[in-house]
């Protein structure tokens, strides 16, 4: 995640010290990771909500980047059923015998 | 799904594992029945065909009789095992070199000069509902990830889909975790656009 000044410090970083009051589309989108991991600091997350806030745009941005994660979650979801496959007998003989083989 | 979190060890896993520790045959073979199964679903997750998650799950049931003795118990059995075939499967995949990916529109977002970001019309269509009542539609998603570049596929499987912290990732895949951050939101941008270019 880079949003570098010429400091080599990123935009929300600098909010620390109150020197920026708000971030533009792009910067929002490089700390979208760290906003979903819930890794911004309580000030990093006013600012990066104020945004949200206002602007309809990168709403629906993070809607839809929200939604393709949940999608391919959901890709992964058996239902409750078994998450075990079939195990072939010649596989557990393969690894029962390769066992044997061991120092 | 998160099986990367430390659980506190069972009893039942205590003294399998002391078993294993012992050499005991039967131990063995119960761990291979009872977890194998389980090990196939993950190794099948990152392995394009049935003869190279087989592998997999034969590799990592060779690491972990070898590292038995290791096992330190802050995590479950099966958990350990988890990570031990995922370890496998990434390993198999470094093996097995390049594979064909979907050519979708790889650009990153748009943004003007002031860094305001250029609008499309895009928008994702499938619903998680369809994905409930239709395993056609889970299919779909699923290949899409499939057919995602290599390392973008590893870290939506490791983080999104197996429940790995940033960290976890981190290691498994030896890189920064700069890398990883960085590298999940290519992923996830790239699932983005390949799921808002169709139409359900």
């Amino acid at each position: 995640m880079k949003i570098n000044n010429e400091n080599g410090k990123n935009k929300l970083e600098l909010k620390n010290d109150m020197t920026i009051q708000s971030i533009n589309c792009q910067e929002f989108e490089e700390f979208i990771i760290d906003f979903l991991d819930s890794n911004l600091s309580s000030m990093q997350q006013n600012i990066f909500l104020k945004h949200l806030n206002e602007c309809p745009s990168c709403k629906r941005y993070l809607e839809d980047y929200q939604k393709s994660v949940k999608l391919s979650q959901a890709a992964f979801d058996n239902k409750g059923e078994s998450d075990y496959e079939a195990m072939p007998e010649e596989l557990v003989q393969a690894i029962l015998a390769a066992r044997k083989k061991l120092p | 799904m998160d099986l990367s979190k430390k659980v506190e060890i069972s009893t039942n896993d205590i003294q399998l594992v002391e078993q294993l520790k012992h050499g005991d045959t039967d131990s063995f073979e119960y761990l291979v029945r009872e977890y194998g199964g389980y090990m196939l679903a993950i190794a099948k997750r990152y392995l394009h065909n049935d003869a190279d998650a087989q592998d997999t799950v034969q590799d990592a049931y060779i690491r972990a009789f070898q590292a038995i003795h290791n096992f330190k118990g802050h995590s479950s059995i099966k958990s350990w095992l988890h990570r031990i075939t995922v370890n496998s499967a990434l390993m198999k995949l470094r093996a097995n070199g390049r594979r064909p990916v979907e050519l979708i529109d790889d650009s990153p977002s748009l943004f003007d000069g002031n860094g305001k970001r250029i609008e499309t019309n895009s928008e994702i269509t499938l619903s998680i509902e369809d994905l409930a009542i239709d395993a056609n539609k889970q299919w779909l998603v699923k290949a899409k990830i499939d057919l995602l570049p290599i390392t973008s596929r590893n870290l939506l499987l490791l983080r999104d889909i197996e429940g790995y912290s940033t960290e976890e990732t981190s290691e498994l895949l030896n890189i920064s975790i700069a890398a990883v951050k960085t590298g999940l939101h290519r992923a996830r941008q790239r699932l983005k656009k390949s799921l808002e270019s169709e139409r359900y």
